[in-house]
């Protein structure tokens, strides 16, 4: 069994977050060359009885899926985190659990964050269509694009909107949940969950006691029961950064989280990096947008996040969009993965040129990374004022938002 | 003297310089004079440093850290040229730049909020810059796409905009453009110096701003040139150019009279001999009860040690004060340039400040501008009547050039040598006017 990758997902709700505003932050680690791609998909309306492919099956398709933008490796179908129309954000986790996790075929934890937000309104109401589907078709399936060996994990999610966050924790079939309504709550690659279940599957607990996990005579705690005999089930990086902010939760702060090595939630290993970071805002007052902050590039600390906003007409961002093989794609072809194929868009490209020059030259990086920042903390001042303006935005002057801000970064790049 | 000219020209600044070399060229006799022993007159620039004290009274002359008093040539009037405006143009066409070396000013800024930001010469430049937040970057950078594409022959570019009634603030007003824009656009990019523009047909505004981004264009960093050893160069070089066209020159020859009969011009008198012409040229300083005053222009000379603070220490550089930004009616400028420009010696730079005076107390006016310089070494303030003529010159032949006015270019300038040329001649100025004939007198026509 590997080690899960090292994921942080973080949530703030007010008063502990600032000004009425939900702020959701996820680091996606991953295999480090490994490219994700920032994708939105408009609101589809579909065909009676038609199915949907995600990334290794085909299941049935709903009537109608939800505008989204997801941020996933670009080989698969699913996402490792996004947000919809509806200001439902969701981000998973991989995670090991004392179940080994099934190797045949299924829905990925990457295909139920986007089923999700496809599907659902709120964040309760996307963690019962999760459920719902992970009932219907379990599970399962290689994590990472390897031909070699196959990578399964179990899967957890947090998913957040403006009244409220979740956190579901799923192995196998089985699966417990927590509503959140106040405070901070970070999940990494663990089981968190404890004895506050709010939700839980009908027959975990007798699974449990069936497997000899629980005796039935203690406290039912997620957790303990769930997680692998040697797993430290007090260790999380990331809730310790999120708890010990004295300062009410900002976009910038928790930007300044996900940045941070020093504590472990930015990884730059030799085996993981983080290849994707996202930032929600989303205002309890529903007459300001929910504002989503994406890299589409590697490492946080080296990255600048760009805003997005959903309005109807939302323009495409092709520069941020891995190149598409169609049918050819060696990941749909079994057996899986026989080439790699070059998927590095072309601000993945233009941002390798900015990576290495901020390793290989002092001065310029230097200076070059200061440039970034200033660009990126317009950014941040431009939607303040919009979440501060008693109107909402113009749909025209967004919906090429996130479109401008990165033709803006890659002009920086040569 | 004793002769009979076509034009007689009195004074050696710019303009009258520029209208004898014209002249010239196009074969008229000129008589060029003037009262000093040098060439220039207001738009001279005075060396050595020593001169400069004594013009403006300041006794015990200049401390030796000045240095070699030979090193300087400071001008009296501040003042860039636009690397595509019209006196480029000129200097062009009569190849007078052959004499002449330039080099670009480094760059413009613009005051705001009491800080100046730089005026942004590259598109990541203006990406990167602070001096407008996102949403008013991305609509101006449409308006300035809108400004690129415009073509007054074409109405397909016109995007609804009448260039000849819709006014400018109607323009700002379609493309959605907050205050700060306006003021930025207004005056650091057309240069205006008042607010009066924008209830004017935007036509002019919009090729003011294109004249910015292709003189900008031209070589990068900035939109000005500057010539090496100071403006005083320019006069000179087209008073070379009249020169080699048969035009005489008279320096350090006093002008006694202005002869008219029946109300016409016909010739000047200096130091008892009489000299006929068909027309006169001359800077209002020859002709005072031919003119009248027309306000006044502070110029504030300030010889500093150091570059201006957070303009990156730029050798040279322009900074504007929109007149808003400090409850005026006009904007302040100031124009920076340096030793590297062979003006000033070694670690020396010389900064002007200038606005049109608006009340009884100028040098207080300026004082926002002097507050960006310190600390200051030395300052040199000259206040001085800014005159027009009276009449256009269509009966008298007395055709008077305007004063230099507080803009920090030479495109009002330009525009005076035109109008000038085509009340004297009866057509509109054309720059083919200043070609280079054939029948030059050391024989350097072009092949």
């Amino acid at each position: 069994m590997s080690g899960a990758p090292p994921s942080y997902s973080f949530v703030a709700l007010p008063p502990r977050a600032k000004d009425g505003l939900v702020v959701f932050g996820k680091n996606s680690a991953r295999p480090r060359d490994e490219v994700q791609e920032v994708v939105y998909f408009p609101a589809v309306d579909h065909d009676a009885e038609s199915k949907v492919e995600c990334t290794y099956i085909s299941i049935d398709q709903v009537p109608r899926t939800h505008a989204i933008v997801i941020s996933r490796p670009a080989w698969l179908w699913g996402a490792e985190m996004g947000a919809n129309e509806h200001g439902v954000c969701i981000a998973n986790e991989a995670i090991n659990a004392r179940e080994p996790a099934a190797e045949t075929e299924a829905l990925l934890g990457m295909d139920l964050v986007r089923l999700g937000l496809e599907r659902g309104t709120t964040a309760k109401e996307a963690l019962d269509i999760i459920v719902s589907l992970l009932d219907e078709h379990g599970q399962g399936g290689n994590y990472y694009e390897d031909a070699h060996s196959c990578h399964s994990f179990q899967s957890a999610y947090l998913l957040v909107d403006r009244d409220e966050a979740w956190v579901l924790e799923t192995v196998g079939k089985y699966w417990a949940a927590e509503r959140i309504t106040e405070g901070v709550r970070c999940i990494c690659n663990h089981l968190s969950l404890a004895t506050k279940l709010d939700e839980e599957h009908p027959e975990l607990r007798t699974y449990a006691q069936s497997q000899g996990w629980w005796t039935g005579d203690d406290e039912f705690n997620f957790a303990q029961v769930f997680s692998p005999a040697d797993d430290r089930l007090d260790c999380c990086a990331g809730q310790d950064s999120l708890e010990k902010q004295e300062e009410s939760i900002t976009v910038q702060t928790m930007i300044n989280i996900l940045r941070d090595k020093a504590s472990g939630v930015c990884i730059d290993s030799e085996s993981f990096l983080t290849t994707a970071s996202i930032v929600s805002v989303l205002p309890q007052n529903r007459s300001s947008p929910c504002i989503h902050y994406f890299t589409g590039t590697p490492d946080p600390s080296r990255s600048i996040f760009k805003p997005f906003i959903f309005v109807d007409d939302v323009k495409l961002v092709p520069k941020a969009q891995s190149p598409c093989f169609g049918d050819d794609d060696p990941a749909k072809k079994e057996p899986r993965f026989q080439e790699k194929p070059d998927r590095r868009h072309e601000l993945y490209k233009a941002h390798e040129w900015a990576r290495a020059v901020i390793e290989s030259d002092e001065e310029q990086g230097r200076t070059l990374r200061k440039t970034m920042l200033e660009l990126e903390k317009q950014g941040l001042e431009a939607m303040d004022e919009i979440l501060s303006s008693p109107e909402p935005p113009d749909p025209a002057e967004v919906g090429d938002l996130f479109y401008d801000c990165v033709d803006t970064e890659m002009k920086f790049f040569k | 003297m004793d002769e009979e000219y076509d034009v007689i020209v009195l004074g050696t600044g710019l303009t009258e310089c520029i209208l004898s070399g014209i002249m010239s060229v196009n074969g008229k006799k000129v008589l060029h004079m003037d009262r000093n022993p040098y060439y220039g007159g207001e738009s001279s620039s005075i060396t050595p440093l020593e001169e400069l004290y004594k013009r403006f009274q300041i006794l015990e002359g200049p401390p030796e850290s000045m240095g070699r008093g030979r090193d300087w040539n400071v001008d009296l009037i501040p003042k860039f040229l636009m690397a595509n405006g019209q006196l480029v143009k000129m200097l062009l066409y009569t190849e007078v730049t052959r004499y002449l070396d330039f080099k670009v000013v480094e760059g413009s800024f613009v005051y705001k909020g009491g800080k100046i930001y730089k005026v942004p010469s590259t598109e990541t430049e203006a990406l990167a810059s602070n001096l407008m937040g996102m949403f008013e970057k991305r609509r101006f950078r449409k308006f300035l796409v809108f400004v690129a594409n415009f073509d007054e022959n074409d109405p397909k570019t016109f995007e609804g905009v009448d260039p000849q009634n819709t006014s400018m603030r109607d323009v700002y007003r379609k493309f959605d453009l907050g205050q700060d824009v306006i003021d930025f656009t207004g005056h650091a990019l057309a240069l205006y110096r008042t607010d009066d523009y924008l209830d004017q047909p935007c036509l002019e505004t919009i090729n003011r701003i294109k004249l910015y981004s292709e003189s900008l264009a031209r070589y990068g960093k900035s939109p000005y040139l500057y010539p090496l050893y100071g403006l005083g160069e320019l006069p000179q070089g087209f008073a070379r150019l009249s020169a080699i066209y048969g035009g005489t020159y008279m320096l350090n020859k006093p002008v006694d009279d202005i002869i008219m009969e029946n109300g016409k011009v016909v010739g000047v008198k200096s130091e008892g001999e009489v000299a006929r012409c068909k027309q006169l040229i001359c800077d209002p300083s020859y002709i005072p009860d031919r003119v009248q005053k027309a306000g006044q222009v502070i110029r504030i000379i300030c010889i500093l040690s150091h570059p201006i603070k957070n303009t990156n220490d730029a050798n040279s550089c322009q900074i504007i004060i929109p007149q808003n930004q400090v409850n005026r009616k006009s904007d302040i400028y100031v124009c920076m340039i340096s030793y590297a420009h062979n003006v000033a010696a070694q670690g020396k730079y010389i900064a002007i400040a200038s606005t049109t005076v608006e009340t009884a107390e100028p040098e207080k006016e300026v004082e926002p501008a002097l507050e960006l310089l310190e600390p200051i070494d030395q300052k040199f303030v000259a206040i001085s009547d800014l005159y027009e003529p009276i009449d256009d010159g269509s009966e008298s032949q007395v055709f008077c050039s305007c004063s230099y006015d507080a803009t920090t270019h030479f495109e009002t300038t330009c525009n005076d040598i035109k109008d000038i040329y085509k009340r004297m001649a009866g057509s509109a100025f054309d720059f083919e006017n200043m070609k280079r004939k054939q029948n030059d007198v050391f024989g350097e026509a072009d092949q």
